[in-house]
C-alpha cells in the first residue's frame, strides 16, 4: 500500500509538473518537437533523430551541417519513418570543438521550413559540442564482457583492468555499478584487476540489455572519471549464443495516432518488422516498414530492407542507402540492389535502383497554341486525346534509376584506388504530364593512402559529370547534326567529328542540344578534392584542396556545393597530455569559376578555439571565435551592379562549459553561450545580432527518477527588428512497478516574442518480458498559429 | 678515523641499496596477475609453478610463466591487462611472460606448438608484446594476426593488420618486418621466407576470430551434462 502511495505521489508529481525534456535541443518550430543526438565525439559518427510535431505535410527532411572550420554546408537526407526522422552524420566531417546544424524540411507544396527557424541566415543553426574521446576512457579497461558478445545468465563474469589509471586514482575506490546498482562489494581486487563473478551478485542479472559503469575517484576520494559500457545477458549459458549456430532476434512494433491540427484530424497507421539473425562468420538482416502514409502521389513511404553480410561481402535488396566517393553518391536512397565483394587486393562494389518512383502529374487548365503562356509548368500535351496542344498542370516525377560501380584495388589500411561510374536517368515514358525528363553520367576516381602508421594520410577524388537535361527528343540523327554543324551551319565544326563524338558518347548518355558540358575545356562539370593530413608531435594538420564545376552533377549526391574553389587548413594541437586542444582553422573559398555570374566572391574563414578537458575536478571548457567574411569586390559606386554586390562580414563568439556537480547526486550540467554579429554592407543591408544561452541540467536521483530541465534564450535583432524569447523545459523519467512501467513527461512553455506551450506525456509499459505498450500524448499550442496534439499508441514485441 | 668511517657509511649506503634492490626483487609480486581466462571450451587445462595440471576455468587469472593448454577441438580465450586479446586454439601450448611496472606491462607469449590468433592492442613506446616461438620471436606494436607453429618446429606468422617485427632464432638469425596481408614463413633451420597471405589463411584468420563453438546436451539419470565443442574446420 506504502508503495502504491509513493508511487502514485510521483506519478501525480510528474503529472503536475509534466516534466521530461526530451529536448536537446529545445527550439521553437511549428514542425518539430525535439531534436535528439548521440554523443559528438571526434572523429566519430554523430547519431541525429528529429521528433516531429506533424508529417502530414512534409516531403523530405534533410540535416544541413557545417564541420568546424568549414564554411561550407553538408547535406545529409534523413530517413523519415512514422514521426521520426534519423540521419548519421559521418566521423570525418565531426570536428572538434563543435559541429553546426539544422534541420531543411522540404514541405508536400514545395515550400521549405528550417529548424530553427531562419537557420542559417536570420538565425544560428544548432550546435552540438564535439569532445574528445577522453584519454581517462583508456584508462579503464574493460576485459570481459567482451565486445559484442552476448553473455550467458548463468555465466556472467566482468574483468576490469586499471592497470593504465592515472597516478592520481585510487584503485582501491573504484565502483562497480551494474545497472546503476552498486555491485562493489561483490569484487574481488587483485592488484590491477578487479574481477566480479555472477555468483557472487546479491541478485540475477535479468537478461537484455545491461549497463556496467565504473567510477574512478582520485586520492581525495574526487569523482575522477565514470566509463560505462553495456552488453546483452541471454539466457542460459552464452554458449547457446554459439551453439544455436543460427542465432536471430527480431521484433514487431505497430503504431496508431491520430494528429489533430487545429480543425484537421487524421489517423496514421504503421507497422515495422524487424529481423536479425546470424550464421557463423554471416549476418542476415530485414526490416519492413508499411505505414498508411504510403500514397501513389508521393514518393513512397514505406520501406523494405534485406541485407546478407560477410567478412568479405555484402548485399543490400531493397531500399538501402550506397556509400559511394563523395562526390559520386552518398546517403541517396535506392529502392533495388547493393552489393560488394572485399578480397583487399581487389574490391568491387555496385548498386541498381530507383532512386525516384514515376508520380503522375495532373492537368491544371489547357491551352491553344496561340494563347499558350511561357511557364515552366506548361508542357504540350497529346491534342488528339485533350482537344487542346498545350496546358498547365501539377507536373510529375518520372521514374528515375541509377547504376553505380566502383572497383578498387587495394584494402584501403595503406592504399586503395578506385575508379568510379554512374548513370542514371529518367524514363521519360513512365508518366504523361512531366516536366523535362533527365539523364546523368559521371566517371571518377579516388586514392588513398596511409603512411608511417596512418600518420600520413593521403586522400583524393576527381569525377567528371555529363549532364542532359532533356532527353524527350532522342539522340541528334546525323540529319540534324549535318543541318547544324559544317561551313554552312550554325557552328563550323566538322559533322564527322560530331557524329564521331556523338558515337563514342552516346554508349553512356542521350546525346542532343541539352547535353552538358558545352565545353569540356572550361572544366565546367569537374569535381576534384586533395587532401593531406600530417599527425606528428601531438600536431594533426591537415591542408585541402577542393574544385567543383559550375555544372558538376551527380544524380547520386544531390546536395553537393558546385561552383566553387579554394584550400582549407587546419592544424590541431594537444597539449598538456590531452588535456588542452588549441584548433585553428583557415579557408578560402572562390565562385564564379567559369565566368557565370557578374563577379566572383571571395569566402574566407577564420576559426580559433581553446578546449581544456581536466583531468581533475574542474568543468570542461571551450572557447572559440569565428569570422566569416564574404566579398565580391563590387561597389556602391558602381550603379549598375548595386544589386549583385556582396560584402559582409560574421563575428561569432561562442563558450561551452560541462561540469559534473555533486549535490547529492551527480547532476549533469552544461552551459552554453555564444553571440553573433553581422554586419552587411551590400544594398540589402541584412545586419544582425544574435545571442543565444542555453543551459541544460540531467540529475538521475536514483535508479527510477531521473530529472531534466533546460533553460533557453534567444535573442536577434535583424535589421532593427528585435525578436527574443526565452523557453524553458522542465521534464522528468520515473521506472515503477518493477521497472515494467516507465513514465516520462515534459512541459517546454517559451515566453516573449515567441509563445507557445508544449506537452509531451509518454507511459511505456512492458505486459510480458517481450510485449511492451507505449502511449504518447502531445499538446502544443503556438500562440497566433493554432494548436495541434497527437495522441498515439504503439505496441511492440520482440522475438 | 676520518677515512673509515667514510667506507663504512659509503659500505652501509651500498648495503642498504643492494638491500632495497634485493627486497624489491622479493616484493615483487610473482602473484600479480598479467591476465584473464575470458572463455574456456572442452579441454584446457593450465599449470602454474610446479603445480599439476588442472583445469582451467572462466575467471581464471593467469600470473608469469602460466601455461595453458588446449585439447581436441578446445580453445582458450585469454585477454591480457592492457586489453590484448589471444585465442588459443585447439592443441596448442603457450606459456604466460609478463613484466609489469607501473602501468607498463611487457608481455611474452611463447607457442610451443599450436595456432594462436591475436588482437594486441596498440602498446606504448616502452611497453612490448611478444611472441616466442622455437624458431621465431615476433615483436608487436598492435595489430591482429595469426601465428602458427607446426609440429616441426616451423613457424608461421600472418598480418592482418599494422606491422610486426620478426626475428629468427637459428641459423644466420633472419630478420624481416610484414604489414598487413602478408606472412612471415620461418623454416627449422631458421630460414625466413616473407610472402604474400593466402587466401585460404586470410579466411582461417576471420574464421579463428569467431569463437565458433557447438554444444550438445545429454539427459542422464544424475542429471543433464552439457558438452560444449567447436565444429570440425574451425
Amino acid at each position: 500500500m506504502n508503495i502504491f502511495k509513493r508511487n502514485l505521489s510521483v506519478v501525480l508529481f510528474i503529472s503536475i509538473l509534466m516534466l521530461f525534456a526530451s529536448s536537446l535541443f529545445a527550439q521553437v518550430s511549428e514542425y518539430i518537437s525535439s531534436v535528439k543526438t548521440g554523443d559528438a565525439k571526434d572523429g566519430q559518427p554523430f547519431y541525429i533523430s528529429v521528433e516531429l510535431v506533424q508529417s502530414s505535410n512534409i516531403g523530405e527532411i534533410l540535416v544541413v551541417y557545417r564541420p568546424y572550420g568549414q564554411s561550407d554546408f553538408e547535406k545529409i537526407e534523413m530517413d523519415l519513418l512514422g514521426m521520426t526522422a534519423t540521419a548519421t552524420i559521418p566521423g570525418d566531417d565531426v570536428i572538434l570543438p563543435y559541429i553546426e546544424f539544422y534541420i531543411l524540411i522540404e514541405l508536400a507544396d514545395g515550400s521549405f521550413s528550417t529548424h530553427p527557424p531562419g537557420a542559417p541566415d536570420t538565425a544560428p543553426p544548432l550546435q552540438a559540442n564535439v569532445v574528445t574521446i577522453s584519454p581517462k576512457d583508456e584508462e579503464v579497461i574493460i576485459m570481459s564482457p567482451l565486445p559484442d558478445e552476448p553473455v550467458g545468465q548463468d555465466e556472467l563474469f566482468i574483468s576490469l583492468s586499471l592497470l593504465k589509471t592515472s597516478d592520481s586514482v585510487d584503485k582501491s575506490k573504484t565502483k562497480i555499478y551494474l545497472n546503476n546498482i552498486d555491485i562493489t562489494s561483490s569484487a574481488l581486487f587483485a592488484d590491477d584487476l578487479i574481477l566480479v563473478s555472477g555468483e557472487n551478485l546479491p541478485s540475477t542479472v535479468g537478461l537484455g540489455a545491461q549497463n556496467l559503469k565504473i567510477e574512478l575517484f582520485d586520492k581525495d576520494g574526487n569523482l575522477y572519471h565514470s566509463v560505462s559500457k553495456g552488453f546483452t545477458v541471454t539466457p542460459g549459458t552464452g554458449s547457446d549464443f554459439y551453439a544455436a549456430r543460427f542465432n536471430y532476434t527480431g521484433s514487431v512494433k505497430g503504431e496508431s495516432r491520430n494528429e489533430r491540427y487545429n480543425d484537421q484530424s487524421t489517423w496514421y497507421n504503421n507497422l515495422r518488422l524487424n529481423f536479425n539473425g546470424d550464421y557463423s562468420d554471416w549476418k542476415f538482416d530485414a526490416d519492413v516498414y508499411v505505414t498508411s502514409e504510403e500514397k501513389v502521389y508521393l514518393q513512397p513511404q514505406n520501406r523494405y530492407t534485406a541485407k546478407i553480410r560477410s567478412s568479405w561481402m555484402n548485399l543490400q535488396i531493397g531500399d538501402n542507402y550506397p556509400t559511394f566517393p563523395k562526390l559520386i553518391m552518398n546517403g541517396k536512397r535506392i529502392r533495388g540492389i547493393s552489393g560488394a565483394v572485399n578480397l583487399g587486393f581487389f574490391n568491387v562494389q555496385a548498386s541498381f535502383g530507383q532512386v525516384r518512383r514515376d508520380v503522375e502529374g495532373n492537368i491544371l487548365e489547357y491551352f491553344s497554341r496561340a494563347t499558350a503562356p511561357l511557364g515552366s509548368n506548361v508542357i504540350e500535351i497529346d491534342s488528339a486525346k485533350y482537344g487542346q496542344p498545350f496546358a498547365r498542370a501539377n507536373l510529375g516525377t518520372y521514374n528515375r534509376n541509377l547504376f553505380a560501380l566502383r572497383p578498387s584495388f587495394g584494402s584501403g589500411e595503406t592504399f586503395q584506388i578506385g575508379f568510379s561510374y554512374l548513370h542514371s536517368g529518367d524514363d521519360y515514358q513512365s508518366i504523361e504530364f512531366g516536366g523535362s525528363p533527365q539523364e546523368n553520367a559521371v566517371v571518377g576516381t579516388d586514392l588513398k593512402l596511409n603512411l608511417d602508421n596512418r600518420r600520413i594520410q593521403i586522400r583524393g577524388e576527381a569525377a567528371v559529370s555529363i549532364f542532359n537535361s532533356d532527353i524527350s527528343e532522342g539522340e541528334l540523327s546525323d540529319a540534324e547534326i549535318d543541318a547544324v554543324f559544317g561551313t554552312d551551319g550554325f557552328f563550323d565544326v566538322s559533322p564527322d567529328d560530331v557524329r564521331s563524338l556523338r558515337d563514342v558518347i552516346s554508349p553512356f548518355i542521350t546525346v542532343n542540344q541539352y547535353l552538358k558540358p558545352l565545353n569540356p575545356q572550361e572544366l565546367s562539370t569537374l569535381a576534384s578534392e586533395a587532401e593531406l593530413s600530417l599527425n606528428y608531435f601531438n600536431n594533426r594538420l591537415s591542408a585541402k584542396y577542393l574544385y567543383r564545376g559550375n555544372d558538376y552533377k551527380s544524380f547520386g549526391q544531390s546536395f553537393i556545393r558546385t561552383d566553387v574553389a579554394g584550400i582549407n587548413l587546419r592544424d590541431r594541437l594537444r597539449l598538456i597530455d590531452n588535456q588542452v586542444f588549441v584548433s585553428l582553422g583557415f579557408e578560402s573559398l572562390k565562385d564564379n569559376l567559369q565566368n557565370t555570374k557578374i563577379a566572383t566572391t571571395t569566402s574566407q574563414t577564420i576559426n580559433t578555439s581553446v578546449s581544456y578537458f581536466p583531468r581533475i575536478d574542474f568543468p570542461n571548457l571551450t572557447i572559440g571565435y569565428t569570422r566569416y567574411q564574404n566579398d565580391n569586390g563590387l561597389s556602391m559606386a558602381d550603379t549598375n551592379n548595386v544589386d549583385f554586390i556582396v560584402d559582409d562580414a560574421t563575428n561569432r563568439f561562442l563558450t561551452q562549459i560541462s561540469y559534473d556537480v555533486m549535490l547529492g547526486v551527480k547532476h549533469n550540467t552544461s552551459l552554453n553561450f555564444s553571440t553573433s554579429s553581422r554586419d552587411d554592407n551590400s544594398i540589402n543591408n541584412a545586419d544582425n545580432k544574435t545571442t543565444s544561452a542555453a543551459l541544460n541540467i540531467t540529475s538521475p536521483w536514483n535508479r527510477q527518477l531521473t530529472s531534466y530541465f533546460t533553460f533557453s534564450y534567444f535573442s536577434s535583432e535583424i535589421s532593427t527588428i528585435p525578436y527574443d524569447y526565452v523557453m524553458l523545459s522542465l521534464g522528468a523519467k520515473y521506472k515503477m512497478l518493477e521497472d515494467k512501467l516507465t513514465l516520462t513527461g515534459t512541459y517546454s512553455p517559451s515566453f516573449g516574442d515567441f509563445e507557445r506551450q508544449a506537452i509531451d506525456l509518454i507511459g511505456s509499459y512492458d505486459v510480458m518480458q517481450n510485449l511492451s505498450l507505449i502511449m504518447q500524448v502531445r499538446f502544443y499550442s503556438i500562440s497566433g498559429a493554432g494548436s495541434n496534439s497527437i495522441i498515439g499508441l504503439t505496441t511492440r514485441y520482440n522475438i | 678515523m676520518s677515512s673509515k668511517n667514510n667506507y663504512f657509511s659509503l659500505l652501509s649506503f651500498i648495503a642498504i641499496l643492494l638491500s632495497f634492490s634485493f627486497l624489491g626483487l622479493l616484493l615483487k609480486p610473482a602473484d600479480t596477475p598479467i591476465g584473464v581466462v575470458n572463455k574456456v571450451v572442452k579441454d584446457v587445462t593450465f599449470k602454474s609453478g610446479d603445480s599439476d595440471w588442472v583445469e582451467a576455468k572462466s575467471g581464471l587469472t593467469l600470473k608469469d610463466q602460466d601455461v595453458i593448454r588446449t585439447g581436441t577441438r578446445s580453445l582458450a580465450l585469454i585477454t591480457y591487462l592492457d586489453g590484448s586479446i589471444i585465442r588459443v586454439r585447439e592443441k596448442s601450448e603457450i606459456t604466460i611472460y609478463g613484466d609489469k611496472s607501473e602501468d607498463k606491462l611487457d608481455k611474452n607469449t611463447y607457442v610451443d606448438e599450436g595456432k594462436v590468433s591475436f588482437d594486441v592492442k596498440k602498446q606504448s613506446e616502452d611497453e612490448e608484446f611478444k611472441f616466442t616461438t622455437p624458431t621465431m620471436v615476433a615483436s608487436i606494436r598492435g595489430t591482429s594476426g595469426l601465428l602458427e607453429v607446426m609440429s616441426n618446429l616451423s613457424s608461421s606468422l600472418s598480418c592482418e593488420s599494422g606491422a610486426i617485427e620478426v626475428l629468427s632464432k637459428l641459423g644466420t638469425k633472419q630478420s624481416g618486418s610484414i604489414g598487413a596481408g602478408e606472412t612471415a614463413f620461418v623454416d627449422p633451420n631458421g630460414n625466413l621466407n616473407i610472402t604474400q597471405t593466402e587466401e585460404n589463411k586470410k579466411k582461417q584468420m576471420q574464421q579463428l576470430k569467431n569463437v565458433d563453438t557447438k554444444k550438445i546436451r545429454i539427459k542422464t539419470e544424475n542429471g543433464t551434462i552439457e558438452i560444449e565443442y567447436i565444429p570440425e574446420g574451425k
